[in-house]
């Protein structure tokens, strides 16, 4: 793994100002990887949009871990939908 | 500018308590936050509306000073301002830009004259960009580069063999900047396949119309069929009808983020009807149709 693909869990804490706490159940949920190296721990920089995401949900709209969970696999399946529904729609356009 | 009413976005009462308020605006947000309704602008311009009028009623002062003028803050604006500057005018205050209300600004006109712009704090991540990229069938047939000119940056982007039209890839982090440092929106492009003179696409399949001479559909025999990259043999048999078609596997359109595999090629006879016969041609056709 290379260092600029990771992030230290404290670093991401103390800048974003959530708890530890908060991560810890983000990975239980199976939200995010926790990796450890040399007694550290670290989030992946892949997992990052995902994590602002979840901490604006749980912070900004007072969801729970487990409602975030709910909403995350809500919204992957609107984004499959969508995306569908695009292709359908092009696809109906070339017998229009 | 129209006058906003606060109180009406949150759908609270002019006398509701901070808590009344509160609960209101986490209802709201909680069902228009940008992270929930993605792609939905009217979603992310009310999230703007509800957050502007929280921001307002939940501070106690800014809640006074909005009460305080409500519907006429426009002229308490003209005459705080004429006050200030030790003036009896009472000049209107001329727009200089062009402000249009939640258009796409982080507060409206209405609260920035009201209460200054940039008293939040609160991180917004960018706006996303939507943009167009428009594709000849045959450029979308082969893996290959472009560069994209977004706000005034150059993007330069792999498009793999095989896109749709209609499909679309988000390249991260290259939408607008965020607000109050926050991260930067995503910029999503949208393909769009111009039609082909030659091929018609559906899915991954290549449909393509041949004419055939009269002879050929009769005794049968070879021609040579365009592919997308080549020419080919395709044999005829004797006796084909108009219509009739042959697939050709594997000479279609390349399938998306699958190397070597491709859809198939479907050919349609249109058999051509032989014109302007000469006076021996017309009397073998006559002949032939005799031995009917």
């Amino acid at each position: 793994m290379f260092e600029d693909q990771i992030i230290p869990v404290e670093i991401f804490c103390a800048f974003y100002q959530v708890e530890r706490s908060f991560l810890d159940n983000l990975e239980t949920h199976g939200l995010i990887s926790i990796s450890s190296r040399e007694n550290k721990q670290y989030i992946l920089l892949d997992d990052l949009a995902s994590l602002e995401k979840y901490s604006r949900i749980y912070y900004e709209l007072n969801v729970n871990v487990a409602g975030i969970e709910v909403l995350n696999h809500l919204l992957d399946k609107i984004k499959i939908l969508q995306q569908e529904a695009e292709l359908l729609k092009a696809r109906l356009r070339i017998y229009e | 500018m129209a006058y906003t009413d606060y109180y009406q976005i949150l759908g609270v009462s002019k006398t509701a308590s901070e808590e009344e308020i509160k609960k209101a605006y986490r209802k709201l947000a909680r069902k228009l936050h940008p992270d929930l309704n993605p792609n939905d602008k009217d979603a992310h311009k009310k999230f703007q509306q509800i957050n502007e009028a929280n921001e307002v009623l939940s501070d106690p002062e800014k809640r006074k000073k909005y009460d305080q003028y409500g519907e006429n803050w426009d002229n308490a604006e003209q005459f705080e301002r004429s006050k200030r500057e030790g003036s009896s005018s009472r000049q209107r205050r001329q727009h200089e830009d062009s402000f249009s209300d939640f258009g796409g600004g982080k507060y409206s006109d209405f609260f920035e004259q009201m209460f200054g712009s940039g008293s939040h704090s609160t991180k917004f991540r960018g706006q996303d960009y939507q943009a167009e990229l428009h594709l000849s069938l045959r450029d979308a047939s082969k893996t290959h580069t472009q560069t994209l000119a977004v706000n005034e940056k150059n993007i330069r982007i792999t498009i793999p063999a095989g896109v749709e039209e209609g499909q679309v890839i988000r390249l991260k982090d290259h939408g607008a900047p965020g607000a109050n440092g926050g991260p930067h929106g995503d910029l999503y492009i949208t393909f769009r396949i111009e039609p082909d003179t030659v091929f018609k696409r559906i899915g991954n399949d290549l449909y393509f119309t041949l004419n055939l001479d009269l002879y050929t559909a009769v005794l049968g025999g070879e021609v040579m069929v365009e592919t997308l990259d080549s020419k080919i043999k395709l044999k005829v048999k004797p006796e084909t009808q108009n219509g009739t078609k042959a697939k050709l596997k594997g000479k279609g359109f390349p399938i998306y983020k699958k190397d070597g595999h491709f859809g198939d090629l479907i050919v349609t006879f249109n058999i051509l009807i032989p014109q302007n016969l000469s006076s021996p041609q017309k009397d073998l056709f006559t002949e032939l149709s005799k031995m009917k």
